[in-house]
C-alpha cells in the first residue's frame, strides 16, 4: 500500500488521542476509587448498584426502627419487673392471712396492700419516652383513672386509653409492635396487661378485694376465693413477661440477619463498583509506556526523508 | 523525416513538457498538508508523424492534460460514511447533556446512608423521603418529624420539575442547532452552485481540467454530507447533480431546492423544501442526529418523566386521602399538579405540617396506620408505573438513558474507525509523499537537461549547415 507524507502524523495523532483518552478513564477511576461513576459507565452495573443502594437505605432504617421498638421492650421489662415484685409481696401477704393471724395484724396486711396497690397505680401509668406506656394510641391520657372513697383508698380503675398499637416496620412487609395495652374490653386485638375482659383478669378488682378482705379480717374468702384469683394474676404476668422475652429474641434475631443482610450486599456493591485498584494502575502504566513508545517511534520516522540524501 | 528544424522543434516541446512536469511536481510539493488536496500529474503522450510515403515516425512528445489521481467511489463512500458520523456525534452529545442534567451519579465514597443513596438526583431524595416517613412512623406526634417528611417531598417534587426544565432547554437547544446547521446547510448549497460555475467555465472547450476547483468541490461536498446524507452523480452533460434522497437540490450551476423552516406557536419547527412538495425528514446527518434525538430518547424520556411524577402523586395521594391531620380533618391532597412540570406538594401542608394525614382515625395523636400505609404503597409494585415500585421506575430511567448512551458511544467509536480507514485509502491513492515528489523532481530535471542537450547539438549541427555554404 501506497503511503503518503500525510498519513505518519494522521496515524500517529489519531493514536495518541486514543492513548490519551484511555488513560484519562483510567485516571479518573484511580483518583475516585470508582469503576461505575454514571450510568452510561456501565448500565447493567448501574442498575444493579442502585437497587442495591436502594436495599441498604431500607436496611439503615429498618435498623432504626428494631432499636426503638427494643427500647420499649427494655421499658415494658421494667414495667412488668415491679409489678411482679409487688405481687411476690402481695402472695406473701395472702398466704400469711391462713386464718392464723390475728385481726390486728390482717389490719396491718391490709395497709402493706393499700400502699402496694399505690404503687401499682403509680406503676401503670408510667411514661417512656414522654409517652405512657400502656394507653395504646392515646399516648398524651394517662391509661388509668382511679376511683377513691371517702378515706382516700382506691376502689376501683378505669381505662382511659384504647386498644390500639403502633406498629413499625422491622424488614420488608414485616412490622411489628412492642407495645402493651392497659386494658381489653373485648373490643380489642391484644390482651390487656392489667385488666382483660374474655380471660377474666381484673388486678385492681383482686387487690382491693383482697384489702377489704384483709380489713374485714376475712381469712376464708381469701383462702377460699382470692388466693386462686392471685394465682390467676401471677399467671397473667408470667405469660406477659414471657411474651416480652420471645419479643426481644425475635427483634435480635431480626437485627442478626439485617447486619448479614447489609454486609453481604455491601461486599456486593464493592465487588461491582469499586475500581481493582493493582488492576487499574497496572494498566495506566501501561499505557503510559505505550504512549511514550508512539511519541518517540513517531517523531523517527517523520524525520526521515528522501531529502536528507538528496545532495 | 523532420528535418532539423523538425527536430529543434521536438526538443523545445520535450522543454516544455519537463517543464510543466517540474511545476506540478512543485504544486504537489507545496500541497503536500493540504487536506482536500489530490496529487497531479503531468499526462503526456507521443507524437506521430504521418506520411503516407514514409514510414510512421515519432516525432516527441506532447502534453495530454494534468490529471488528478482521485477515485470517486471512495468518495462517494466517504460521504455516506461522514453522514452516518454527523448523525452519531450530533446524538452523543445531546445525551452527554441530558445525562449531566439527570446528576445521577454513583457515590461509593460516602458513609452510612449517604452512600446509601447514591451522590445526587432522584435516587437519593427518594431514599430521603422514604427515611422521613419512617421517621414520621416512629414519631407520629414530633412536629420536627413531619415537617422533614414534607420538605423531602417538597425536594423530590423540584427535582423533578428540574428534570422537565432541563428536558425543555435540551428541546430548545436542539431546534436551535437543527437552525443553524439547516443555513449553513443552505450557504453551503450556495457555494456549490457557484463552484460548478466557475468548473464549467474551465472546462468549457474539453482543453482542461479544473483540478483545484474540484479539489475543493469535493471539500464542500465533504462537508455537506456530514450535516446531510447526500446522492452525487455527474449528468451526461458532465454537470454535477447533488441529490437528497429523492430531491433534486443542485443541478450543475442551478440551486433547485434550499431547506425552508417555520416555527408555529408552540415553537415547534418544520423543516420543508422551497421548490419540491416531498416531506424533508432527515434520517442521516447532523440533521438526522438531531432529529432522532427529539423524537426517540427527547420524548421518551418526557414520557416517563412525566409518568414517574404522576405515578408519585397517584400512589402518595391515594394512601394519604384515607387518613387524618392532627387536627381531624381530612380530605387534602398531599401533592398537587399535573406532569412533571407541575408537581408541588400542597401549600397547605407545606405551611404547616401538622395537616399532613397521618392517622387512620381521628382523636388518636400517635396513630400511625395511615402513614405505614403511604411506606407500603412506595413499596409495592404500582400499575401506574407499569406494575414497578417508584423505586424501580425512577433506576429504570437512569439506566435507560446510560444504556442509549453507551451505545450511541460505541457506534461512534466504531464508525470513527471505518471513516478514518477509508481516509487513510484516500490518503494512500491521492496523498502527496515527498519522497516520491523528490524523485520525479529529479527525473524532470534529468529529462530537461537531456532535452537541453539535444537543442544544443542541433544548435551546432544547424549552425554546421549554415556555415556549409559561403
Amino acid at each position: 500500500m501506497r503511503v503518503s507524507t500525510k498519513m505518519y502524523p494522521q496515524g500517529l495523532l489519531s493514536q495518541l488521542g486514543k492513548l490519551t483518552d484511555r488513560q484519562q478513564k483510567l485516571h479518573q477511576q484511580v483518583a475516585t476509587g470508582v469503576r461505575v461513576q454514571k450510568a452510561s459507565d456501565d448500565p447493567a452495573a448501574a442498575r444493579k448498584m442502585m437497587g442495591w443502594q436502594q436495599d441498604l437505605s431500607n436496611i439503615d432504617q429498618y435498623r432504626k426502627n428494631l432499636a426503638s421498638q427494643q427500647d420499649l421492650t427494655k421499658a415494658n421489662h421494667n414495667l412488668v419487673g415491679s409489678l411482679n415484685t409487688i405481687m411476690n409481696r402481695v402472695n406473701e401477704l395472702a398466704f400469711k392471712a391462713d386464718g392464723t393471724e390475728s385481726t390486728e395484724t390482717l389490719a396491718y396486711y391490709s395497709e402493706e396492700i393499700n400502699g402496694l396497690i399505690e404503687r401499682a397505680a403509680d406503676t401503670v401509668n408510667t411514661r417512656f419516652n414522654g409517652e405512657y406506656l400502656l394507653s395504646g394510641n392515646a399516648i398524651d391520657t394517662p391509661p388509668f383513672l382511679f376511683d377513691r372513697n371517702e378515706k382516700g383508698q382506691i376502689i376501683g380503675a378505669s381505662f382511659q386509653g384504647n386498644q390500639f398499637v403502633r406498629e413499625t416496620e422491622i424488614t420488608e412487609g414485616r412490622s411489628v409492635s412492642a407495645q402493651w395495652v392497659g386494658a381489653n374490653d373485648g373490643s380489642g386485638e391484644q390482651p390487656g396487661l392489667m385488666s382483660d375482659t374474655e380471660l377474666g383478669i381484673d388486678f385492681f378488682r383482686d387487690l382491693v378485694t383482697l384489702r377489704d378482705q384483709l380489713a374485714a379480717g376475712n381469712s376464708k374468702a381469701i383462702r377460699e376465693e382470692t388466693l386462686e384469683k392471685l394465682e390467676q394474676l401471677e399467671d397473667h404476668l408470667l405469660f406477659f413477661t414471657n411474651a416480652n422475652g420471645a419479643m426481644q429474641t425475635r427483634l435480635d434475631t431480626s437485627e442478626t440477619l439485617l447486619n448479614d443482610q447489609e454486609e453481604a450486599l455491601s461486599g456486593m456493591l464493592s465487588r461491582e463498583g469499586d475500581a481493582d485498584m493493582a488492576e487499574t494502575i497496572v494498566r495506566l502504566n501501561e499505557i503510559q509506556y505505550a504512549y511514550q513508545a508512539a511519541l518517540q517511534s513517531g517523531a523517527k520516522i517523520m524525520g526521515s526523508s528522501l531529502m536528507n540524501y538528496l545532495r | 523525416m523532420s528535418g532539423l528544424f523538425g527536430t529543434l522543434d521536438m526538443g523545445n516541446r520535450a522543454l516544455q513538457a519537463q517543464m510543466k512536469g517540474l511545476e506540478i511536481t512543485g504544486h504537489n510539493l507545496a500541497n503536500v498538508n493540504n487536506p482536500g488536496y489530490a496529487r497531479q500529474r503531468l499526462e503526456v503522450a507521443s507524437v506521430y508523424q504521418t506520411n503516407p510515403t514514409q514510414p510512421s515516425q515519432g516525432s516527441g512528445i506532447h502534453i495530454t492534460g494534468i490529471n488528478q489521481i482521485r477515485d470517486h467511489l471512495l468518495d462517494a463512500q466517504i460521504y455516506s460514511e461522514k453522514s452516518v458520523t454527523g448523525f452519531l456525534q450530533a446524538k452523543k452529545e445531546g445525551l452527554d447533556y441530558l445525562e449531566a442534567g439527570m446528576g445521577n451519579l454513583i457515590d461509593l465514597i460516602g458513609e452510612g446512608s449517604d452512600a446509601a443513596n447514591g451522590a445526587s438526583g432522584i435516587n437519593k431524595l427518594l431514599g430521603e423521603l422514604t427515611q422521613n416517613l419512617h421517621e414520621v412512623a416512629n414519631n407520629p406526634a414530633s412536629r420536627s418529624a413531619r415537617q422533614a417528611f414534607v420538605d423531602s417531598a417538597d425536594a423530590l417534587a423540584k427535582q423533578l420539575q428540574g428534570l422537565d426544565k432541563q428536558l425543555n432547554e435540551l428541546e430548545s437547544q436542539l431546534d436551535a442547532q437543527t437552525l443553524t446547521e439547516a443555513e449553513e446547510i443552505n450557504n453551503q448549497l450556495q457555494q456549490l452552485a457557484e463552484l460548478n460555475l466557475s468548473i464549467q467555465k474551465v472546462e468549457r472547450g474539453g482543453s482542461q481540467r479544473a483540478n483545484d476547483l474540484r479539489d475543493q468541490r469535493v471539500e464542500l461536498l465533504e462537508k455537506l454530507s456530514e450535516k446531510l446524507s447526500i446522492n452525487v452523480s455527474t449528468q451526461e452533460d458532465g454537470r454535477l447533480l447533488l441529490r437528497h434522497q429523492a430531491t433534486v437540490l443542485v443541478s450543475g450551476e442551478d440551486l433547485v431546492n434550499t431547506i425552508a423552516f417555520e416555527t408555529n406557536d408552540n415553537n415547534e419547527i418544520t423543516l420543508s423544501w422551497t421548490n419540491d412538495a416531498n416531506a424533508f425528514n432527515p434520517t442521516e446527518g447532523r440533521l438526522g442526529g438531531l432529529a432522532d434525538l427529539k423524537s426517540g430518547v427527547l420524548s421518551d424520556t418526557r414520557f416517563e418523566t412525566n409518568d414517574l411524577a404522576n405515578g408519585l402523586m397517584s400512589i402518595l395521594n391515594e394512601a394519604h386521602e384515607a387518613g387524618f391531620a392532627t387536627d381531624g380533618s381530612t380530605g387534602r391532597a398531599l401533592f398537587t399538579g399535573e406532569d412533571a412540570a407541575g408537581i408541588e406538594v400542597n401549600t397547605a401542608i407545606l405551611n404547616n405540617p401538622s395537616l399532613l394525614q397521618v392517622a387512620s382515625r381521628p382523636d388518636e395523636p400517635v396513630n400511625n396506620e395511615n402513614i405505614s400505609a403511604m411506606i407500603q404503597a412506595l413499596n409495592t409494585p404500582s400499575a401506574a408505573l407499569g406494575g414497578r415500585t417508584f423505586a424501580e421506575a425512577q433506576i429504570d430511567l437512569t439506566t435507560q438513558l446510560g444504556q442509549s448512551i453507551r451505545q450511541t458511544e460505541r457506534a461512534l467509536q466504531d464508525q470513527q474507525a471505518v471513516e478514518s480507514l477509508m481516509i487513510q485509502q484516500r490518503e494512500s491513492i491521492s496523498g502527496v509523499s515527498i519522497d516520491e515528489e523528490m524523485t520525479e523532481l529529479v527525473k524532470y530535471q534529468r529529462a530537461f537537461q537531456a532535452s537541453a542537450k539535444l537543442i544544443g547539438i542541433i544548435d551546432e549541427m544547424i549552425g554546421s549547415v549554415i556555415t556549409l555554404s559561403r
